[in-house]
């Protein structure tokens, strides 16, 4: 056939193909743990302090608190919503947790109680998500507002001091050599990753996000399914708000502003679509350690602060250009 | 396979058999891969001017691939395109563009809230330093418009037009562009009967001026009445190319699927039990009330135009959509059929008319897709058992011959046809003793459809009711024991399948019934 005398040119376009195909093919396995271990084998040239274990532990314990709130926003965000009022409910759970230490309830009692607050905040939401139908963004956005009033109004507008907060331990211990935070982040992606992949609530979320209306014909109760994902939400940002109180052993008004920028982050950084259905718990694990060891070997290499954020906002939209190749990859 | 009597073979550009003109496009020895999947092996293909070239082939046969190719979507991997006989290569949609080839889609491309001047007028608007010149722009839509003799306001957003209309809009643009080949991507797919005649008499128009038309469909009737040549792909490869004239139905269904198909429907001798669904009086919308019965073992069509009203009865049976009176009843007892959770803890299943809308979770695998409504039968305290899981979906997947690597593989990189086997096995794990059924073949290839008309043969021969809206004639009489016929909102007629004809069942569904006035439905 006269195919033949075409052969040379398009044999050679074939192996270029043939590249770029094998990188999106490992792009796609690998993906985002890949970016995490180039950034740990660049930190470690920049900085002799980097590679060690308590700088290690430093890490894990700085993102244990943002790591912990991104695995309840992974949940929102994989039913295609989203939940921009964790940082408040963070400060309210924190006010909670504090205030009933300071009423001298016994430090489980706290410890659950600011939990709960923050499960309460993330039902309301919730259930304004799922019934009233309004668009999550909007719902949160109104909640990232009147949750911090409320946090201001709980507290008199002043942060209230507790030195000897009886949950403390849950911010500054170790167990053995590493510290309870971290213990307490593994434990909840554990469990995330148990519900999300093991349950059929956890396949429901997948479903809701991925077609709702496909969902609802399939007999899922997308309402409830909404209403356990946004109240599972909170409650993972009132934990991160317990665990923050007990690292600075006061109730902090003001406390977690901005977080969920780098919870969404994380999210993102970790492979979960902003248009649901599509994502894994583990990628946003490894999207927090992304930020935390960029974070600390931007402090290691002392890089003046504002340098840092422009870093790190060059990296995110960067890891997430990347991302958007490998889908175009796919696409046929 | 017969090879072609008139395939273009490389190296001469004369077919031989008789003066025929020089081709306006040909493609030869084309190949594309995705990834380790060959999507189009060694085909080639030619258009000549004034004639309509059908292709035609089973979902996945690779015509959309080829039609990408064609139009500068894809770059094929070897093989050549030659235009006028010289070889081109188009790097992007735009280069096809501009060797005169233009293609409708089977989606339109059309931004629905602006009008059709703007439309028609996109990236070109006429303006005197940016400034838009709207009387211009609304006056070339005019002329261009009556290319397709259509007297469309040009000032009416797209968006408020029928599918059918819109398709003119985008020829008329076709033709004002000097098209001289028009690839059209199943355009009846959405189109109303008068819509499809208007469609058939302007390529014959478009015929007669000398362009070339390339027309991809799968409905056996269209390729019949329009097509002076046809050219049958499988499973990426060329299988041949038939002049009209010389050839039989047989012989091209047989090209498509590869093997005879001698009883498409084959049904089998059921005998249907008693009454096990009772459709008490249900409407709402502005349909019904409708009543009417279905008996085990028996299998009901649901008829009608589009808007007739069948899609929305069944939804309200279904629990899908509230119905303001009425009930259905499922032996005896009444279906709380107020949200489809309840209607599958009943035994109610319902494949919806929509899949890619209603039923498919695109992102998952299709094994995902065919546990989504069971899960909670395979699982304790909420966590489900994977092994169990498997266990009870392994005999529908090997039953229903789903062709993908394996049940694991993404639910979107099936054809039509699979995925709605995919939707299909969805229903049957559910084990429904009423399987309601809407438009379950649309968009189907021959191969899957008379798959999925045995399954519903068996479901049917193990005592479920089962009720099926289709909008495909043939099909109706073919699969059905008995058929209902909506008009407006209202049941009109029911008939007998083995005594029903498709000009009967036209007659009710058109409201010009004259036959026996006043034998309506009950």
């Amino acid at each position: 056939m006269t195919t033949d005398t075409a052969a040379p040119a398009v044999d050679k376009a074939n192996r270029r193909e043939e590249r770029v195909r094998r990188i999106f093919y490992w792009w796609d396995r690998v993906g985002i743990l890949g970016v995490l271990v180039l950034l740990i084998v660049v930190a470690s040239f920049a900085s002799d302090n980097f590679l060690s274990f308590s700088n290690g532990m430093d890490v894990l314990r700085a993102i244990s608190i943002n790591a912990i709130i991104a695995a309840g926003v992974t949940m929102v965000i994989l039913t295609a919503g989203i939940d921009l009022s964790v940082g408040s409910v963070l400060a309210v759970a924190g006010c909670a947790g504090v205030l009933l230490h300071v009423a001298g309830m016994p430090a489980f009692v706290a410890v659950l109680g600011g939990i709960a607050a923050g499960a309460l905040c993330g039902l309301l939401s919730g259930a304004l998500v799922a019934f009233l139908v309004l668009p999550s963004f909007i719902v949160t956005l109104g909640a990232m507002t009147y949750l911090r009033g409320t946090a201001y109004a709980l507290l008199d507008g002043q942060p209230l001091i507790a030195n000897d907060l009886s949950y403390q331990a849950l911010g500054s211990s170790y167990v053995s050599v590493i510290p309870t935070p971290v213990i307490i982040m593994l434990v909840v992606y554990l469990v995330m990753w148990f519900v999300l992949e093991r349950t059929t609530f956890g396949r429901h979320v997948y479903a809701v996000g991925g077609n709702p209306e496909a969902a609802r014909l399939a007999g899922i109760n997308v309402k409830k399914t909404l209403i356990w994902v946004y109240t599972i939400g909170g409650a993972c940002a009132g934990l991160g708000g317990i665990l923050f109180s007990a690292r600075v052993l006061s109730a902090q008004p003001n406390a977690g502003q901005a977080y969920e920028m780098d919870a969404i982050a994380a999210v993102v950084l970790g492979g979960t679509a902003l248009a649901g259905g599509r994502g894994r718990i583990l990628g946003t694990l490894i999207g927090a350690m992304i930020i935390g060891v960029l974070s600390n070997v931007l402090v290691l290499t002392n890089v003046p602060y504002f340098y840092q954020l422009i870093i790190k906002g060059a990296v995110i939209v960067l890891a997430i250009t990347l991302d958007s190749f490998r889908r175009l990859g796919q696409a046929r | 396979m017969t090879a072609a009597d008139s395939a273009p073979v490389g190296g001469s550009s004369s077919p031989g058999a008789g003066a025929v003109a020089e081709p306006l496009l040909e493609v030869r020895g084309i190949s594309k891969r995705f990834g380790a999947t060959p999507a189009l092996t060694d085909v080639s293909f030619d258009i000549r001017p004034g004639e309509i070239h059908s292709l035609t082939g089973e979902n996945g046969a690779g015509k959309s691939t080829l039609m990408k190719i064609i139009t500068g979507n894809y770059a094929p991997d070897s093989g050549e395109i030659l235009i006028g006989g010289r070889p081109v290569s188009f790097s992007s949609p735009k280069d096809a563009h501009e060797h005169g080839i233009a293609i409708i889609h089977q989606e339109l491309n059309t931004i629905p809230e602006m009008t059709v001047a703007e439309n028609l007028s996109l990236g070109q608007e006429p303006n005197t330093f940016g400034v838009l010149n709207r009387r211009k722009q609304i006056e070339d839509a005019r002329a261009k418009l009556a290319l397709v003799g259509s007297k469309i306001d040009p000032r009416t957003p797209i968006g408020r037009l029928s599918v059918g209309m819109q398709q003119m809009v985008e020829i008329a643009r076709a033709l004002a562009e000097e098209a001289q080949v028009l690839v059209l991507d199943e355009p009846t797919a959405a189109l109303s009967r008068s819509e499809t005649r208007h469609l058939v008499a302007l390529l014959g128009q478009m015929r007669d001026k000398g362009m070339g038309l390339v027309y991809i469909s799968h409905r056996m009737e269209e390729l019949w009445e329009l097509s002076d040549r046809l050219t049958v792909l499988r499973d990426g490869k060329y299988v041949g190319t038939k002049r009209m004239s010389e050839t039989t139905e047989q012989e091209i269904v047989s090209m498509m699927v590869g093997r005879e198909i001698d009883d498409l429907y084959g049904m089998s001798d059921r005998a249907p039990g008693d009454i096990r669904l009772e459709v008490d009086g249900i409407g709402g919308h502005g349909i019904g009330p409708v009543s009417f019965s279905v008996r085990g073992g028996e299998v009901v069509a649901l008829v009608g135009l589009i808007g007739a009203g069948r899609t929305e009865i069944v939804r309200m049976i279904y629990g899908a959509d509230k119905s303001s009176s009425g009930r259905a009843l499922l032996d005896g007892e009444p279906l709380r059929s107020t949200d489809p959770q309840r209607s599958i803890r009943d035994g109610v299943a319902l494949l919806p008319e929509s899949r890619k809308e209603q039923a498919l979770f695109l992102e998952q695998s299709v094994t995902e897709n065919i546990e989504v409504s069971t899960l909670g039968r395979y699982s304790r305290f909420g966590v489900t058992s994977r092994r169990r899981l498997r266990k009870a979906v392994r005999p529908i997947w090997d039953s229903l011959r789903v062709k993908a690597s394996s049940p694991d593989v993404a639910v979107k990189s099936l054809s039509g046809g699979n995925q709605q086997k995919a939707v299909l096995a969805r229903m049957l794990l559910q084990q429904p003793q009423l399987l309601i059924l809407d438009e379950p073949t649309r968009g189907v290839d021959i191969g899957a459809k008379s798959e999925i008309y045995r399954i519903i043969d068996e479901i049917a021969a193990e005592g479920a009711a089962v009720l099926i809206v289709s909008s495909d004639l043939p099909e109706a009489l073919g699969i059905s024991d008995r058929l209902l016929v909506m008009h407006e909102g209202r049941l009109v007629a029911e008939l007998d399948a083995d005594e029903a004809t498709e000009e009967l069942v036209m007659e009710h569904a058109t409201g010009t019934f004259r036959g026996n006035e006043g034998e309506a439905a009950r």
